[in-house]
């Protein structure tokens, strides 16, 4: 019964708390039910806090140090990869040129191997060293399991063939609000770009 | 099958937090498709009766500030919604939020009358952006809503939508959110609406009408350990759900009396596709597939239905003594264990989707007459000025047409005004199915791998079906001088559109 009170009043404050908001502000609340907030816990699994290590050799919890709170854009590659990575990267790098201009210091980029054996932190830095990388791009390698289970959380593989890794798919996100969406890698610049900026929630008139 | 499974279970979720004004709690965000049943334990089938959708109602111009007014002699109406956040009871007992066109799932049916112009202002107070489209209109290109980012209407602001309801010849339509890379959730959340244009020449028909025509929205749903709707963004196969919905409802029951009834039936699902039966394995009159009524009725007992087709159907309820326990079940027989696409028909495993309670005694008058439909347009392949190839693939785990990813800056084919054009939708593999949407106006199925359509697929259609291997011809002229501009064609698998397997098209004078 008590816990039944505390739960009313706890109510009773968060509406109370809201109409104070809305009469000071006289804007309507945006979220009133926790929508962004429900959305997130909804997602949170979907990234296992396994620890990874970057181009730096410095250890990142993936969820705690790379994804939480912030706007994400996330591609799986290898180094050695002469399909599709050798696009995709330089094609990321014009992204991240374009949103260090629009939304400077918001987008982290994250670029995960998928090759950790021979991807090393070593590889990997000499592999960004060829592109126009930029402050608040992690290239990630770890212990092979944790990558492949990072990868099949994120729906990054094929249901006929685990092995396929899916270079096309590029995972966009807003981990605070829980918004998720998934597009090509090859996608040109200036769309990805856009959808970013979209996801971060710009504006459409800053973005048209 | 087993990937797919692996796939749900990595879908398990622990973490709280608060609906706020609510109190709800949620903490665990759990596909139940990790333990595999089939539907959902909390869910009892026929306990609620089926909601009907309210029509909506006009209101006066006056009370839009700075909606369109027109002084061309047509007749225009004005519909307003409201997309809202609302809680709404789907599980029993249970609070579940929803998004829908006024609040409700799904939203209020349009009426629409051909020669009337129809104005709808779209107010958003979600907290994300939408983008409404009317499916099966022929609908000027700025209230298409063909997922183009910069038509989208952003939280707080409002879009007035403009449905000329003219070059046409009437039929089942609907409308559901279309916003770009978001579609799948939006509409999972509950923004869907059914749209029916109907004409004096329809009317005049002796079909079933008012309470005895009435639209069945089947969609598939998930929830999680908290009554709130699961979907994982991370899918992007397509989505598969194990609670099943009419008009809202779960596995709703619905009072009829011993005479013909009229159901406009529309696959709302994101990915499932549903085999139609009944269980008394009677046959029925389909009168009418996507683009309207058909010339005739053709007697089946049964049709398959992919995401974005409507289906219209007579079914005669006189052959059943009415009583307490004359029930009659609409049944699904298509199995589907993923969004790749259905699995097969199972006649000996029915899941019944609602079921029909015959109670009443009443006297029928209506018939289904031989002849429905005498203006369809007839498309010429003689007058066809051009045959293009879209094929539907996958590539490295992304959706493409002809090789290319959506975007929404380029067009991909620019069709004249008033000319005929064939169109070549090919499969290109991979055993997954595409249920191909085009914008703008109907097309005729000329041959699915050579042969000719039957049963609904020879009425007109906007939604076509690529099965794995198959290749569609299809036909259309581009009529309509007030649809110039740019609409898309894409999957309508959501999940694949989401990820952009869609085209960009226009039509020029």
């Amino acid at each position: 019964m008590k816990r039944r009170i505390a739960a009313f009043l706890l109510v009773a404050a968060a509406v109370l708390g809201a109409s104070a908001f809305l009469s000071a502000k006289s804007t309507p609340r945006k979220d009133p039910y926790g929508y962004f907030e429900y959305r997130r816990n909804a997602m949170r699994s979907s990234f296992p806090d396994v620890v990874l290590l970057t181009q730096d050799n410095k250890q990142k919890r993936f969820y705690d140090d790379l994804i939480k709170d912030k706007i994400v854009v996330i591609q799986f590659m290898f180094a050695n990869c002469d399909g599709l990575c050798p696009r995709t990267t330089p094609n990321l790098a014009r992204v991240q040129r374009e949103l260090s201009k629009r939304a400077p210091g918001k987008v982290t980029f994250i670029s995960i191997t998928v090759d950790p054996k021979r991807d090393t932190p070593q590889a990997l830095k000499q592999y960004a060293s060829h592109f126009d990388v930029q402050r608040g791009w992690y290239f990630l390698t770890g212990k092979q399991e944790d990558v492949d289970l990072v990868r099949r959380k994120m729906g990054v593989y094929d249901p006929e063939d685990q092995k396929v890794e899916h270079m096309n798919v590029l995972t966009i996100g807003n981990e605070a609000q829980g918004k998720w969406l998934a597009m090509e890698s090859l996608a040109k610049p200036d769309d990805i770009t856009r959808t970013v900026l979209r996801v971060l929630g710009v504006p459409k008139a800053e973005w048209q | 099958m087993t990937t797919r499974r692996e796939l749900l279970k990595l879908g398990l979720y622990g973490s709280t937090a608060m609906l706020h004004l609510t109190g709800l709690k949620l903490d665990t965000w759990a596909l139940s498709e990790n333990k595999s049943p089939k539907v959902d334990p909390r869910v009892t089938p026929f306990q609620v009766d089926l909601p009907v959708p309210a029509f909506k109602t006009t209101v006066s111009p006056a009370t839009l500030p700075g909606v369109p007014l027109f002084n061309d002699g047509i007749p225009t109406d004005y519909v307003s919604f409201n997309v809202q956040q609302t809680l709404a009871q789907i599980l029993p007992g249970k609070k579940t939020l929803v998004w829908g066109y006024d609040g409700q799932v799904p939203g209020p049916s349009f009426q629409a009358r051909l020669g009337r112009r129809l104005v709808a202002r779209q107010q958003n107070s979600l907290p994300v952006n939408i983008n409404v489209h009317h499916h099966g209109g022929h609908t000027q290109a700025a209230s298409d809503g063909s997922a183009l980012p910069e038509e989208e209407i952003e939280p707080g602001t409002f879009r007035d939508y403009i449905y000329d309801n003219d070059d046409d010849t009437g039929g089942f339509h609907w409308y559901h959110d279309h916003t770009l890379d978001q579609t799948g959730i939006n509409v999972f959340m509950g923004l869907a609406g059914v749209y029916i244009l109907t004409s004096d020449t329809i009317d005049a028909l002796n079909l079933p009408k008012g309470a005895f025509d009435v639209p069945l929205v089947v969609q598939d749903r998930a929830f999680d350990a908290n009554n709130q709707l699961a979907y994982n963004p991370f899918d992007h196969n397509g989505f598969i759900g194990n609670v099943f919905l009419v008009n809202g409802a779960v596995q709703p029951k619905f009072r009829v009396g011993n005479g013909k009834y009229r159901f406009r039936i529309l696959n709302g699902s994101n990915a499932r596709f549903y085999q139609i039966s009944l269980s008394t394995g009677r046959p029925f009159q389909i009168i009418g597939s996507d683009g309207g009524l058909l010339k005739a009725p053709i007697e089946a007992d049964q049709f398959r239905i992919a995401p974005g087709e409507r289906v219209e159907f007579v079914v005669d309820f006189s052959f059943h003594t009415p009583g307490p326990n004359t029930h009659v079940f609409l049944n699904n027989t298509m199995i589907q264990k993923e969004g790749r696409g259905p699995d097969g028909v199972d006649p000996t495993q029915p899941f019944p989707l609602m079921r029909f309670d015959v109670l009443d005694t009443v006297t029928d008058i209506s018939t289904v007459p031989p002849v429905l439909e005498t203006n369809i347009p007839v498309f010429n392949p003689k007058e066809s000025v051009i045959t293009r190839t879209f094929e539907f693939n996958r590539s490295q785990g992304a959706w493409q047409v002809n090789g290319k990813f959506f975007d929404p800056t380029r067009v991909d084919a620019t069709v004249k005004l008033n000319t005929t054009e064939i169109w070549r939708l090919r499969n290109g593999g991979g055993g997954w199915y595409h249920p191909v949407h085009i914008h703008r106006n109907e097309f005729q199925i000329l041959d699915r791998n050579g042969i000719a359509p039957t049963g609904a697929e020879s009425g007109l259609k906007d939604v076509f079906v690529l099965n794995p291997g198959d290749e569609i011809r299809v036909i259309s002229k581009y009529t309509g001088e007030k649809q110039l501009g740019r609409y898309v064609f894409h999957c309508h698998n959501i999940e694949h559109e989401d990820m952009r397997m869609m085209g960009l098209w226009e039509v020029v004078k």
